[in-house]
């Protein structure tokens, strides 16, 4: 069966310019997401997962630089105006956020918040943005009496369902997930993500999933990016990638979540100032070779499988 | 809330016996009486041993000093303030006349400065570094070192002087608030417009921004329901903070307008130690000040619904 692909992401850069210098935050990331999946991009702390997420609304800060071709249902959406893109933002592309204390308004009543995406992304009434909100309130399974609250009368855990109705507000087609359960206790995270693989279902949506917790991925995951230092390694189906992982760096990734108490991996995610002259994950990779600190490695397509490394070997 | 307004007022009694009392402890402290001060102004010649007497007796100032303000005390609890010793006048309708005086001059100056100030200072965080950013805030930056007082000087210089269109003092006719107004509301605006410029861009950098623009909303939008509101928070506290200078503030634009406000007549009274005049307005400048921070601790609430007056010390936040 052909997929049909919702995102295409073709030779994305970004970079942060500072005042010490350029950030290469993203380096040639090439990847799809096709309707109806979830894809989830892994990786450590720093590696630009959710750099890369967050440029594709251009929810950036003004110092990053984005350069290369997102394309949105076939249709290129890197070029548009600011005006133009604002369309898109909540009413075909949502967000939803770490930290759902600091991401939602603090002086707003979180009804009105939820009411407000309605409203700005379709011209209606506000007893109708109303409706809809309660609507969505119920769907995230608040109570509904709970829509005159302000953010912090609620938990951690009604926040980020409270942000998750506002992202569902206007039933965008992707939804975009960073790290949606990292501040949240364990319990919790359960139900989030129960919530969201329902809603995913109701609304056949797609969800790319930032995360670096492999449990999530495994819950989650139909297809899986691994990321490191801005440069995508590998992307693989849920299957295979747990069955056997091909980049390097993602069986390790693998062999912490087998022994999270004694095993690490040793070394530490580079600075991303610098430039690689070769492959950065090498100074890490426990089967380098010479050239891997001169060559800098091509990604290898291997039918659904793309890898990023010269010493694994097309079968 | 209701509860919590009158556990504020409250408050009011013992505010006013200890400012009160420290009041008249301070006229008593001073070297000079108010008999030599005030009989030498109504005799115009140094006043005599027997009159000195005679005016210390008709006021009670020969009484315990503690006697004297436990009298005034008592009057004052059942409403009357007393009479000026220079002229006689009622204590109360002079602080009435002058506190309408003062408000006239410190709301609209304030309003002036508001309307100046947040267009200038959320257009400058709203383009930040920008060329207008640039010119606003050293434009600011003059201003603030700018003395109100110098300020009303060349108003006076362009608008009465030179183009002679506007009243350089008085009282009488609305023409007379333009100038005074113009001097205050302009040195206000200067710093007002630094920190409108702040406590915005601080907002725009904090993470509710980012999810304002995710759901798809105008810059505009933007600005109005999520970052101005915030930003109204430091803004207020500020503004209330800044009452103060509804009495002490405004001394020397009052004086140099000749506008019969509070600090002018405090500076007054307290120069020929009147003392009723002195206590009354001490008092009830206190009074004032206590339900001016009142009503701003209620709008800050109401913009800030984080804000809880059950729980001031804190404790059980999270």
């Amino acid at each position: 069966m052909k997929k049909e692909k919702l995102l295409e992401v073709e030779q994305l850069n970004i970079k942060f310019t500072t005042s010490i210098g350029d950030v290469n935050v993203s380096d040639d990331i090439n990847f799809t997401l096709n309707k109806g999946e979830t894809f989830c991009i892994v990786g450590e702390s720093g590696c630009g997962k959710s750099v890369v997420a967050l440029s594709l609304t251009r929810l950036l800060p003004e110092n990053a630089v984005i350069n290369g071709l997102v394309k949105f249902e076939g249709h290129p959406i890197s070029g548009l105006d600011e005006k133009a893109f604002a369309k898109i933002r909540g009413q075909k592309i949502a967000t939803i956020f770490e930290q759902p204390m600091s991401c939602i308004n603090p002086v707003m009543r979180i009804g009105d918040q939820i009411a407000e995406t309605y409203r700005a992304n379709f011209n209606c009434s506000k007893k109708e943005a109303k409706l809809q909100a309660i609507k969505k309130l119920e769907e995230v399974k608040m109570p509904v009496n709970r829509y005159n609250a302000y953010p912090h009368e609620l938990s951690g855990g009604m926040q980020q369902r409270v942000m998750i109705a506002i992202a569902l507000a206007c039933n965008p087609q992707l939804l975009i997930a960073d790290e949606p359960t990292t501040s949240l206790d364990v319990t919790v995270q359960y139900q989030i993500l129960e919530l969201l693989q329902e809603l995913k279902e109701k609304y056949h949506m797609t969800i790319l999933m930032i995360t670096h917790d492999m449990g999530v991925v495994h819950d989650m995951a139909d297809r899986i990016g691994v990321m490191y230092a801005g440069n995508m390694m590998e992307i693989s189906e849920r299957e295979d990638f747990f069955k056997k992982p091909l980049h390097p760096y993602a069986v390790e990734l693998l062999n912490v979540v087998k022994d999270p108490c004694h095993y690490t991996i040793p070394g530490a995610v580079p600075n991303l100032m610098e430039t690689f002259t070769g492959c950065p994950f090498e100074p890490r990779c426990n089967k380098k070779t010479a050239l891997c600190k001169t060559n800098k490695p091509e990604s290898v397509v291997m039918g659904e499988r793309i890898v990023r490394c010269l010493n694994v070997v097309p079968n | 809330m209701l509860k919590y307004i009158f556990r504020r007022l409250l408050y009011l009694i013992p505010v006013m016996i200890i400012t009160s009392f420290i009041a008249y402890m301070l006229v008593y402290l001073s070297p000079s009486s108010p008999a030599q001060i005030i009989l030498k102004a109504r005799y115009t010649s140094e006043p005599t041993q027997e009159q000195v007497e005679d005016f210390n007796e008709e006021y009670g100032f020969d009484k315990p000093i503690l006697v004297q303000y436990t009298t005034w005390l008592n009057k004052a609890m059942h409403g009357d303030l007393g009479k000026s010793l220079t002229d006689g006048s009622d204590v109360w309708e002079d602080f009435i006349y002058s506190f309408k005086a003062s408000a006239k001059l410190y709301f609209s100056s304030q309003i002036l400065a508001l309307f100046i100030a947040l267009p200038i200072g959320v257009y400058s965080a709203f383009k930040a570094n920008s060329l207008f950013d640039r010119f606003s805030r050293a434009y600011s930056l003059v201003g603030i070192s700018l003395p109100d007082f110098w300020l009303g000087m060349i108003l006076v210089y362009i608008f009465s002087i030179t183009l002679n269109i506007l009243p350089s003092f008085g009282y009488t006719s609305p023409k007379n608030l333009i100038l005074p107004m113009l001097a205050l509301g302009l040195s206000s605006s200067f710093s007002l417009i630094r920190l409108v410029r702040t406590s915005v861009l601080e907002v725009l950098h904090l993470n509710y921004i980012r999810t304002a623009r995710s759901k798809g909303l105008s810059e505009g939008q933007i600005m109005m329901k999520h970052a101005l509101r915030n930003a109204m928070i430091p803004i207020v506290t500020v503004l209330g903070i800044h009452l103060t200078h509804f009495i002490g503030g405004a001394v020397a634009v009052e004086s140099m307008f000749a506008w019969p406000g509070l600090g002018n007549f405090f500076a007054k009274a307290a120069g020929s130690q009147d003392i009723p005049v002195i206590q009354g307005f001490v008092l009830l400048s206190a009074i004032f000040f206590i339900i001016a921070n009142l009503i701003i601790d209620i709008i800050c609430k109401q913009l800030d619904p984080r804000i809880d007056f059950h729980n001031e010390s804190g404790k059980n936040n999270g």
